[in-house]
């Protein structure tokens, strides 16, 4: 459709609506204050310890894999039960600087698993994978979340694609509660950094559509595990 | 106390002994019980229907009946309803009337809400011994807010035993005009209704509307169930039919 | 008189009532999704203030929708998006074909959308040779059924598994177990191929942020992230009326919808997708466009009606709702069943077509409680019923009804009369019992599914005025020790 028209219909339908309204097109609208947020229980984990834990709590609730280590050997432990456990031979992960991924793709090759970076290989590649692994820029420790912005080689095909998604979780990032996460988000987003696509994602895909059967893993990763970095793992990790 | 009874005209026509219970029961607490004659109904079937002309000359027909009375108490929590959230809107526009609506509203009270809240009612004083489940009617609960009033006179009545009804706020399917204009779906909900009471192994069903008691009572009766259907009022004066 | 579409509403919901697989089917979602409300309601505690947070959020959105609108407008194009406003289904459907055609696409894939049904969007997609596959687990079993949803957030749950497993079977050419795994796992890998086949990717739109021009999908399957993932168009149907001012009020929206439709904190995934992906993004649709469709929207405001443009489409009204619970969605033939269809389809529909729904309702208001943005939508019933009332539409029988029932009942010794009379009337039809059960005329509503009592012999009224003032002179009789009680004989 050309411009000219698509801008005719959209002021005709913006006029519409004022009129219907009964109020001034153009006016400024200020957004009233609605008031606090009733009180919630989560707000009450000050730590990050204890947020820690009760993400991972979160998580398990939801048929969904946590755990906490404190050190790069217990992170290769963890990688390579996931390995054992679902015959993992191809993985990608997201093309990002952070030293924990760096330890995850020495573990993978380690246990002899074929890894890549996104976008190398592409689509093709990741389909064919058993394992996307990606690291999270917040969890939240009220519904077991975590915030998988789309930037660049951190792409939304890696934590979709396979039927196993690893996410690595630095402590320091677990927030309370999705209204914490949601203000970050915001916040950002209205400074300009906003990627074109933000994911939370809460535990493995779910589908309820047969008979109310829960069944699991109907279109993504049917098996998530959230591996939480606590405050020495990521330190030895960066090498500080 | 001085009370004025609003009957309801279902009552009136044909439930008058739960009327003359509500009657007993007031006096029994010290209460004197008027019963204006100009009343008839409260309206609710042309409101619900959308005849809100109707319903308006209808309403002001009970204002003007309880014109002089200094409070209000009906045995139905859907009449109740009806008088304290719906009058008021009803005559929104208009100001010689809404100022009237907004009073009677403001003095008006459910039979069982009346004994507990305003009479302070902790022990009905009374025995009737049976096995019974209670209906919560909709607009009583919703409408009214009125959910544990009953519930705390009948649990005080001595050799009642209460069985929880499951699904106890679902809708029995009566709905007025409802019952007659989809009388399949309404007989469907009655009949899932008396699933839950015959689960409950209850030989009374006491509720708060005869509205209710009326459908599910006819629906028993043509499924061939002996169940005992009471008001509340009734269970109070010891189970008098 | 009686119009087609009375016929068959009635004549749906008599087919559903016989249906108990469909009863029962239905019965346990309901179960199960209201269940899991009422727990997750209570689990987030302070429930009623989340629900008037929620309705003071849409209702200011409402009533500036056109400054709302046109920031979103312009924050999706600076994002690089297309905007499309289309006031009519024919303007929404026509735009999606250009760039179907324009594309030269030859599979769609749809994540589930209920404005897309509105539109009947498959329809026309299917007509210029393009393969449409809706991706959702329960929309994809429908449509092989080639059914309509039934269920706003639960499209597929009239059907059983062995009807879904005959569906796929038929699809395999070969039989496939009825177990849920079996057929989840089928239904992966047939779709997944769609997916890395598909030219576009249709999905509609849970809430648009305003503030940063963000369209925000809510789902469980991983379908809508699919859909918005792998195809290189991304096109976005959003009702003019699914907008929230800022991210801090997507906040109070996040925390009613999934915990009012599915009992669900949060869903196992939110996507947020501002614009096509980025220049330096490794995936992600290269061109993103967003239709906002008016048709039949834009009549409801300022109007009696506008708070329906509140509903965030979570289906808890219908999940409480007994008449739905009876009759399943498909016996409302309309896009939106349950109550909030009752209350919707008329207005989107023209009442002269959908006059009947706004009847099918006792009126119990268990929607009304149950709705997470306090939408009053048993009163929007009655609203619906009294503008009929107003047009004349209603049968000639029910006018004079009401108006002889006015005339009566305003007049308190008629309406004394016409008591006495009831009882005589009514007397000869009754049987041995005092039960009338005869299926005859204006009594046939009540008496074909119950027994009707005779009125009293005489009515309260009446022993009133007999018994009740002679009762009431004893009470103030000086009473004795040996009296009982309460001092009563009568009655």
């Amino acid at each position: 459709m050309a411009n000219g028209a698509r801008d005719a219909r959209r002021e005709a339908f913006l006029n519409r609506v004022a009129a219907r309204l009964g109020k001034p097109r153009g006016r400024r609208v200020v957004r009233p204050d609605f008031g606090p947020l009733p009180p919630q229980a989560e707000e009450q984990l000050a730590t990050p310890a204890a947020r820690a834990a009760a993400f991972c709590r979160a998580l398990e609730a939801l048929q969904g894999h946590a755990s906490r280590v404190a050190d790069p050997s217990e992170l290769a432990d963890a990688v390579r039960a996931i390995v054992r456990r679902h015959g993992v031979r191809q993985a990608v992960l997201w093309d990002a600087a952070h030293p924990a991924l760096e330890q995850v793709e020495a573990a993978l090759g380690a246990s002899g698993v074929t890894v890549r970076r996104w976008p190398d290989g592409g689509t093709v590649y990741a389909e064919a994978c058993e394992l996307g692994v990606v690291v999270a820029e917040m969890a939240v420790a009220q519904t077991g979340s975590v915030v998988l912005p789309a930037r660049g080689g951190q792409g939304r095909s890696v934590s979709l694609l396979p039927p196993v998604l690893l996410v690595l979780v630095d402590e320091e990032r677990v927030v309370g509660t999705l209204t914490d996460a949601l203000r970050a988000i915001g916040q950002r987003a209205r400074s300009g950094d906003l990627p074109a696509c933000v994911n939370l994602v809460t535990g493995p895909s779910r589908s309820a559509d047969i008979e109310m059967d829960l069944s699991i893993g109907v279109h993504g990763p049917g098996a998530v595990y959230a591996v939480v970095m606590n405050g020495s793992a990521s330190r030895e990790a960066d090498g500080r | 106390m001085r009370v004025a009874l609003f009957v309801t005209c279902l009552i009136d026509a044909f439930f008058p002994e739960v009327a003359k219970s509500a009657v007993r029961v007031l006096r029994r607490h010290g209460v004197e019980v008027d019963v204006p004659r100009t009343q008839t109904c409260c309206g609710q079937p042309a409101y619900n229907s959308g005849y809100r002309e109707e319903a308006r000359e209808v309403a002001k027909q009970l204002i003007r009946a309880f014109d002089g009375s200094a409070c209000v108490v009906t045995p139905s929590g859907s009449c109740a309803a009806m008088v304290r959230c719906e009058y008021p809107r009803l005559f929104a526009d208009d100001p010689e009337w809404r100022p009237r609506a907004e009073a009677l509203a403001a003095k008006t009270y459910e039979f069982s809400e009346f004994l507990v809240n305003v009479l302070g009612v902790e022990d009905p004083g009374v025995t009737f011994p049976a096995r019974a489940t209670v209906h919560a009617s909709c607009h009583m609960t919703r409408g009214l807010g009125v959910k544990d009033e009953p519930l705390c006179l009948l649990k005080r009545v001595k050799g009642l035993e209460l069985c929880p009804l499951p699904y106890r706020e679902d809708c029995c399917g009566f709905g007025g005009t409802f019952a007659v204009k989809m009388a399949g779906i309404s007989a469907a909900m009655a009949d899932e209704k008396i699933d839950h009471i015959e689960e409950t192994e209850a030989e009374v069903l006491i509720g708060s509307d005869m509205g209710c008691l009326w459908h599910l009572g006819g629906r028993l009766s043509r499924r061939g169930k002996p169940l005992r259907v009471l008001h509340v009022a009734q269970v109070l004066d010891g189970g008098r039919e | 008189m009686r119009t087609s579409a009375e016929r068959s509403f009635a004549r749906r919901a008599q087919q559903a009532l016989a249906d108990s697989t469909l009863r029962a089917a239905v019965r346990k979602a309901q179960e199960r999704f209201r269940t899991g409300k009422r727990n997750a309601e209570a689990e987030l505690g302070h429930w009623e203030a989340w629900r008037r947070l929620g309705e003071a959020i849409r209702r200011h959105t409402i009533e500036n929708l056109d400054f709302y609108l046109e920031q979103l407008a312009d924050n999706v194009e600076k994002n690089g998006g297309t905007v499309v406003f289309a006031a009519t289904e024919r303007e929404a459907v026509d735009y999606v074909v250009q760039v179907a055609r324009e594309e030269g696409a030859r599979r769609v894939v749809k994540s589930k959308s209920m404005v897309s049904e509105e539109l009947h969007l498959n329809r026309a997609l299917e007509a210029l040779g393009v393969d449409v596959v809706e991706t959702d687990l329960g929309e994809y079993i429908i449509q092989l059924a080639g059914e309509p949803p039934s269920h706003i957030i639960a499209p597929s749950i009239h059907k059983n598994r062995r009807q879904i497993a005959e569906l796929f079977s038929r699809v395999a050419g070969e039989a496939l177990p009825d177990d849920t795994p079996s057929l989840t796992r089928f239904a992966r890998r047939q779709l997944r191929r769609a997916f890395l086949e598909a030219d576009i990717g249709i999905t509609g739109c849970n809430f648009a942020v305003a503030e940063t021009g963000t369209i925000v999908l809510v789902s469980n399957e991983g379908n809508a992230r699919l859909t918005t993932t792998l195809p290189r168009v991304h096109i976005a149907i959003m009702g003019a009326e699914r907008i929230v001012p800022t991210w801090d009020d997507l906040d109070v929206m996040l925390h009613l919808l999934p915990r009012s439709a599915t009992g669900q904190k949060i869903t196992s995934y939110v996507t947020a997708i501002s614009g096509p992906r980025r220049a330096q993004d490794a995936d992600g649709p290269e061109a993103f466009h967003l239709v906002i469709v008016d048709n039949g929207r834009l009549d409801i405001l300022g109007t009696a009606y506008q708070d329906v443009l509140h509903c965030i489409r979570c289906g808890a009204c219908l999940n409480v709702c007994p008449v739905y619970r009876h009759i399943g969605g498909h016996a409302y033939g309309s896009v939106y069943s349950g109550p909030i269809g009752k209350v919707l389809t008329p207005l989107l529909g023209g009442m002269d077509e959908w006059h009947e729904l706004p009847h099918a309702s006792s009126l119990c208001a268990a929607c009304s409680e149950a709705c997470p943005v306090r939408i009053p939508l048993h009163e929007l019933l009655i609203e619906h019923r009294t503008e009929q009332v107003t047009r004349g539409t209603r049968p000639w029988a029910e006018r004079w009804a009401f108006r002889l029932y006015r005339w009566v009942v305003t007049r308190p010794a008629l309406y004394r009369r016409a008591v006495r009379w009831a009882r005589r009337l009514l007397a000869p039809l009754a049987d041995g019992e005092g039960k009338v059960r005869v299926q005859i005329g204006p009594l046939k509503g009540w008496t074909a599914q119950r027994d009707l009592p005779l009125p009293a012999r005489q009515s309260f009224l009446d022993w009133w005025e007999e018994e009740g003032r002679k009762e009431a002179a004893r009470q103030h009789e000086p009473r004795t020790e040996g009296e009982g009680r309460d001092g009563e004989r009568s009655a």
